[in-house]
C-alpha cells in the first residue's frame, strides 16, 4: 500500500510537472509563441489513446469482467467473483461496490454547480462584462517577467530529487560567476543536474554492450566472400546430417 | 430502498452544505484562536465567509500568458473536494454513495484537487506560481503513503477499506481506541493532516513573504470569483480532514440512523469535535516554528514510520 501510495503521488508530481511545464506559462522559444494547432487527423492519433483510458476509469466494469476471464483462462485457476454491479468495482471479501461513473457523474455536476453559483453571483454583484480583464501576472509584484524566470523542468522537480538524494545520486554542477567589481553580484549562474539511473547503468548497459559484441563477432564473420558463405552452408549441412545420423 | 435513498441524499446535502458554511468557520476560528493567543482580538470567526462572498463579487483578472486551466482549476478543486464531502462519514454513517466511499477513492479525490490546484499555479507562467506547485507536489507525494498507511492500520482493525464502515467498527468496539496502533495510527495522521492543509509547521497560512510559501505560491496570480473558489475549496478540505480526524479516532455523537434528531445532534457533535481539533491546531501553531522546507520530507517521513508501526502493531499484537 506504501509503495502504491508513493506511486500515486510522485505519478501525480510527474504528470503536473509534464503538463505544467509542457504546456502552461509563458512561451520560451519563439518557435512556441507562434505555434498553431495541428490538423485534426494528427490530434485524433492521442485521441484514440486517450478514450480507452477514460472508459477504463470510469466504466471499469466493462472491461475488468474479461480480463478476468482472459485471467482465469490463462492461469488455470478458479474463475474470479463475477462483478456483482454493471459498472463499479467490488473489492473482494467486502459487500463495497465503488462506483467511478457515479463519482465522475458528482464530480461534474460539481463542476457545473460551483460555476453556476459564481456566475449567478457575479451578475447579482454588478453588470460587469462576461470575458475576464487580462492583466499583466502579478507574482509579488515583480514587473518585467521574462520565460526564464519560470519554473523547469529541472527546477520543478529538484525539492523531491533532492529528498531522494541517497537513492538516485545526481550529479549537481554548479558554477557562479561574480562581477569583477564585487563579489556580491553575481553576473551568471549555471546549474548542471544529471541523474544516472541506476538500473540502466546496472541492467540495460551490459545487456546493450553483449549485444553490440555479438553483433561484430557476427560482422566479422561475414566479409562478402562467395566462398566462406559456401564454406558456411556445407557446414551447416554436415552438422544437420550429424544430428539427423 | 426509495426512502433509504432519499435519506442518505438528505444526510449527503447538509454534509455539503456543513463543509461549505463550516470550512471558512473553521478557519475563522483558527484565526480567531491565533490571534487571542497572541494578545489581540482578531478578526470575528465569521470574517472567512464574509471575504469569500465579496471575492465572489468582484471582477476576473487572468494573467496575460494564462490558459483555461486558471479557471478551471479551482472548479476542480471544488468539485472533487465536494464529491469527498458528499460519500464521506461526516454526520452519519450512512451518507448517499457510500459503498463508494473507500480510503483510496476519497485520498486520490483530494489528490485531483491538489493536482488542479498546482496546475493552475504553473498557468501564468510566473516563478512563484512554479515554485509553490513544485513544493507542493513534493509535500502531496511524501504524504500519500502516511496517510494511506495509517487508514491501512484502521481498516485492517476494522477488516474493511470503507470509510463509514471502519467508523461503524469503531462505534461497535470503543475500547479500540485506546490500543497503541490507534495512537500511532493518529500520531501520522495528526502529522499529515497539518501538511495537507498546509499548516505550522509545514506551511504557514498567514505567511506572505514569497521564499517560505507554499499554498499561498501557487494560488499567488488568482483573483476575484476565481480566488474565491479555490480559497473556499482549501477551506472545505480542512473541514473535510479534520472532521475525518474526529470521525476515524473519536465516532461518538455521529448519528447511525438517519433520524432528524440523530443528524441534528451528529452535525452539532461534529461541529463542537473540529470545533476543539481546530482550535488545539491554533493554540500549537502560535507555539511551534514554521520548518526549514528541506526539513518537510524529516517530519513526513516521521509520520510514515509512525504509521508503519501502527500497522507492525496491528498484524503483531493479537
Amino acid at each position: 500500500v506504501a509503495a502504491l501510495a508513493l506511486t500515486g503521488g510522485l505519478t501525480a508530481a510527474a504528470f503536473v510537472k509534464a503538463f505544467g511545464i509542457g504546456f502552461l506559462g509563458q512561451p520560451r522559444t519563439p518557435g512556441a509563441a507562434g505555434a498553431g494547432e495541428v490538423h485534426p487527423a494528427m490530434t485524433a492519433g492521442t485521441a484514440l489513446l486517450a478514450v480507452p483510458c477514460l472508459v477504463l476509469g470510469v466504466v471499469p466494469g466493462a472491461v475488468v469482467p474479461l480480463l478476468a476471464r482472459v485471467a482465469a483462462t490463462a492461469l488455470g485457476g478458479p474463475r474470479p467473483d463475477p462483478l456483482r454491479a454493471g459498472a463499479g468495482l467490488a473489492i473482494a471479501g467486502s459487500a463495497d461496490v465503488i462506483q467511478p461513473a457515479l463519482l465522475a457523474v458528482a464530480l461534474l455536476a460539481g463542476l457545473v454547480l460551483a460555476w453556476g453559483l459564481v456566475r449567478l453571483r457575479a451578475r447579482a454583484g454588478a453588470e460587469r462584462g462576461h470575458r475576464a480583464r487580462r492583466a499583466e501576472a502579478w507574482d509579488c509584484g515583480r514587473e518585467l517577467q521574462t520565460a526564464r524566470m519560470q519554473y523547469t523542468a529541472t527546477s520543478f522537480a529538484e525539492p523531491l530529487q533532492r529528498v531522494f538524494d541517497d537513492v538516485l545520486r545526481p550529479d549537481r554542477d554548479l558554477d557562479v560567476t561574480h562581477l569583477a567589481e564585487s563579489r556580491y553580484f553575481a553576473q551568471a549562474i549555471t546549474y548542471r543536474s544529471r541523474i544516472d539511473d541506476a538500473i540502466e547503468r546496472g541492467a540495460y548497459r551490459p545487456l546493450t554492450i553483449l549485444v553490440r559484441r555479438w553483433g561484430e563477432v557476427a560482422r566479422r564473420a561475414q566479409n562478402g566472400s562467395v566462398h566462406r558463405y559456401l564454406g558456411f552452408g556445407f557446414a551447416a549441412l554436415v552438422v544437420l546430417l550429424v544430428v539427423l545420423a | 430502498v426509495s426512502t433509504s435513498l432519499l435519506a442518505s441524499a438528505g444526510v449527503s446535502a447538509i454534509q455539503l452544505g456543513a463543509a461549505v458554511a463550516g470550512g471558512p468557520l473553521l478557519y475563522g476560528l483558527m484565526v480567531k484562536v491565533r490571534a487571542r493567543a497572541e494578545g489581540r482580538v482578531g478578526a470575528p470567526v465569521r470574517q472567512p465567509l464574509l471575504d469569500l462572498w465579496k471575492l465572489a463579487g468582484k471582477e476576473r483578472i487572468h494573467a496575460w500568458h494564462s490558459s483555461v486551466v486558471l479557471p478551471l482549476a479551482p472548479l476542480v478543486l471544488i468539485a472533487s473536494t465536494a464529491a469527498a464531502v458528499v460519500i464521506a462519514p461526516l454526520i452519519s454513517t450512512g451518507p448517499a454513495l457510500g459503498r463508494t466511499s473507500d480510503v483510496f477513492v476519497i485520498v486520490f479525490l483530494l489528490l485531483l484537487g491538489s493536482v488542479a490546484v498546482a496546475l493552475g499555479g504553473l498557468d501564468a507562467g510566473t516563478a512563484f506560481g512554479g515554485m509553490g506547485a513544485s513544493r507542493a507536489m513534493t509535500i502531496g507525494a511524501l504524504a500519500e503513503p502516511a496517510l494511506l498507511v495509517a487508514v491501512l492500520a484502521l481498516s485492517i482493525q476494522a477488516g474493511t477499506s470503507n470509510l463509514p464502515g471502519i467508523v461503524s467498527a469503531t462505534l461497535a468496539h470503543p475500547g479500540w481506541v485506546a490500543t497503541p496502533e490507534r495512537v500511532l495510527a493518529l500520531a501520522a495522521l495528526v502529522i499529515v493532516v497539518l501538511a495537507e492543509t498546509g499548516r505550522i509547521p509545514v506551511d504557514n497560512p498567514s505567511t506572505h513573504l514569497e521564499l517560505t510559501m507554499i499554498h499561498e505560491a501557487m494560488i499567488l496570480e488568482y483573483a476575484g470569483p476565481e480566488l474565491a473558489l479555490v480559497t473556499l475549496g482549501e477551506m472545505m478540505r480542512l473541514g473535510l480532514l479534520l472532521s475525518l480526524l474526529a470521525n476515524l479516532f473519536f465516532p461518538w455523537g455521529i448519528a447511525a440512523t438517519a433520524s432528524i434528531p440523530h443528524l441534528v445532534l451528529g452535525l452539532a457533535v461534529l461541529a463542537a469535535k473540529t470545533a476543539a481539533i481546530a482550535g488545539m491546531i491554533a493554540v500549537a501553531e502560535v507555539s511551534a516554528a514554521k520548518l526549514r522546507l528541506f526539513r518537510v520530507p524529516e517530519i513526513l517521513s516521521a509520520a510514515f514510520v509512525l504509521s508503519v508501526l501502527a500497522v507492525v502493531t496491528e498484524l503483531v499484537l493479537p
